[in-house]
């Protein structure tokens, strides 16, 4: 079931390509993404690790010189694995990610970026959204390089880790730091014309 | 813009789900009831199998049904077909693959080789040598969960010798006709039936009402009595409120039930009852949405429980609003039991690591039938998030009161 939403949903961000560069831009990027030290009722999970696989959609909000600020909408899939008590397990896990970021260009090819990224961290298993849950949501810092290819491509390489202070339990199935390379595509959100009298 | 809102709605659609796998193995073997090597008491109820799956199929129907009740304890064949009427029990959780079963014996059982339910302490004020019904207690909203929070908390709020009524309980597995139904605790109840038990009276002579989320309701009694009580509640008439509560017993219950931040109540899960003319007495049951949401709110925000109006929270600040003794009451007890350490996270561990240990051997049967949990190591995860924010409960509430 989670494949086929996973697959839905980048054939739909893939369908908004446009011909110039926009504000938006598609990405997907993909990582390795681990807890370097984490317990579970006072046993420890060994290896906890995993692959992460980001992808959704930036629009870059404001722009100050050649500064500007990004925010955007992603989803989050997680394959993750570890063994507690020499029992191996696996776990995949989709989150609701929106990351805002700061873009400082470098060079003509370069630019580097650092923000936040906020995600729900609970499965919502009830139909309530007021987040009563401390730790319903995560917050993590991510820094990243871009490098342009052309007017509509670029790579991406970083680096995310949590930020808030939680216990190692919400970390199992979505581990605290990911390292990730990715691709992005400057689309164009096509508007309806306005026939002008 | 409409690209916009079907992103929005796919991001919602994959918003916040987990699938787990292990290698942990879950085939326990099948065997019956009085095969099946376990610590837990294993309960074998023999009906007939139309008019069971008639009334499992039916919930809100309040169908009753004859069985027959079996236990064996060590192999051990303890109590040998007691005549029963069974029913489905629980209000959302009645919903569940697995189901609550109310059972009612025929005559009062006699209880007191503890062969019906053996707690490992009951408090000085109770008495479960006779018992006329018990619960088989799907875990409510701890169900798929760890499965022993309720019945943790209300250890905890026994080890503390609080002055509060609440239900005695101990896990099981439980059989329907020799084929494995669940993982369910039992315990005792916490309405008229129970009070009556706990404190050896019959049962005309108790006055019992139960809030619920939606109204009061009187259940026994003398409803005349009731009726003054909340008219007296709602005019904030604190004399006399304090002359119809056990103070002592109500300063016990709201403290512990604010303290371990139970949002499924005050506006909820709440009783209270009074033998003849004694006092009215409230009586703590249904623990499982304790230490999760709101760790961080303070005890009066949690009493205070603005989502659903509700007498207990009228009552509660009548008194403590009206009446500066109770006030002070409140607080001197909430500092007591946090200073002399009866309710802390050292004493509630070990209670949860040893009903852990308990259960543990017997969780896979329950993931085999039921997911609930889905795996060993979602079950661990739970019972690490029920420690976890009990400690942090603990020490938000005692920087809260120390402010």
């Amino acid at each position: 079931m989670k494949i086929y939403s996973l697959l839905i949903t980048i054939s739909i961000l893939f369908v908004l390509t446009g011909q110039a560069q926009s504000k938006h831009a598609l990405f997907l990027s993909t990582g390795y993404t681990y807890n370097t030290s984490i317990r579970i009722n006072g046993e420890e999970v060994k290896d906890s690790e995993g692959y992460v696989l980001n992808y959704g959609l930036n629009y870059r909000i404001l722009q100050f010189k050649t500064f500007s600020t990004e925010i955007g909408l992603a989803g989050k899939t997680i394959f993750s694995s570890g063994e507690l008590r020499r029992e191996r397990f696996s776990a995949n896990t989709l989150r609701l990610a929106m990351p805002i970021k700061f873009v400082v260009p470098v060079s003509k090819k370069w630019s580097a970026t650092s923000g936040f990224i906020f995600q729900n961290n609970v499965d919502i298993s009830e139909f309530d959204f007021r987040l009563r849950d401390k730790y319903s949501w995560r917050v993590d810092f991510a820094t990243e390089a871009r490098y342009t290819i052309n007017k509509y491509w670029y790579l991406t390489g970083g680096f995310a880790l949590n930020l808030r202070d939680m216990p190692d339990a919400y970390f199992i199935n979505d581990p605290k730091a990911s390292f990730q390379i990715g691709i992005a595509r400057h689309t164009v959100i096509l508007k309806k014309n306005k026939n002008k009298l | 813009m409409n690209k916009y809102i079907l992103l929005l709605l796919t991001g919602i659609f994959l918003f916040g789900c987990s699938d787990f796998d292990e290698d942990f193995d879950t085939s326990k073997e099948q065997k019956t009831a009085k095969e099946i090597e376990t610590e837990l008491p294993v309960i074998n109820i023999q009906v007939n199998q139309s008019e069971f799956d008639k009334m499992y199929n039916n919930e809100d129907q309040e169908i009753e049904i004859d069985g027959f009740f079996n236990l064996f304890r060590n192999h051990e064949l303890l109590i040998e077909n007691e005549e029963i009427e069974i029913e489905i029990k629980g209000g959302f959780s009645s919903r569940f693959e697995l189901k609550t079963l109310g059972i009612k014996f025929e005559d009062k059982f006699d209880n007191t080789d503890r062969s019906l339910i053996n707690p490992e302490r009951i408090l000085p004020h109770h008495n479960i040598d006779k018992i006329k019904a018990i619960r088989l207690r799907n875990s409510g909203n701890d169900f798929k969960n760890t499965m022993l929070k309720d019945l943790s908390v209300t250890q905890l709020a026994i080890n503390a010798g609080l002055d509060i009524d609440l239900t005695y309980g101990e896990p099981s597995l439980v059989y329907i006709n020799d084929v494995f139904y669940g993982l369910l605790n039992i315990r005792t109840e916490g309405n008229t039936n129970g009070m009556s038990g706990l404190y050896g009276v019959k049962k005309k002579d108790i006055t019992l009402a139960k809030i619920t989320t939606h109204e009061l309701i009187k259940k026994d009694g003398d409803f005349e009595r009731i009726d003054a009580f909340v008219d007296a509640i709602n005019r904030k008439d604190v004399a006399y409120l304090k002359d119809e509560i056990d103070l002592s017993s109500f300063v016990d219950y709201m403290v512990f039930e604010s303290y371990i931040g139970n949002t499924d109540w005050p506006h909820n899960n709440s009783r209270f009852y009074a033998i003849k003319d004694g006092k009215f007495r409230f009586v703590m049951f249904d623990l499982d949405k304790v230490t999760w949401l709101r760790i961080n709110k303070s005890p009066l925000t949690i009493i205070e429980d603005n989502s659903s109006p509700n007498v207990l929270t009228d009552l509660f600040f009548a008194l403590y609003d009206g009446d500066e003794n109770f006030q002070q009451a409140f607080w001197d007890r909430y500092n007591e039991l946090l200073s002399n350490g009866d309710v802390s996270f050292e004493k509630f561990k070990p209670i949860v690591d040893a009903n852990a240990e308990t259960i543990k051997a017997d969780i896979p049967l329950q993931i085999n039938k039921y997911s609930a949990p889905g795996t060993m190591i979602e079950w661990n995860i739970e019972l690490d998030k029920t420690l976890t924010l009990f400690k942090e409960r603990e020490v938000i509430v005692k920087g809260l009161i120390e402010q």
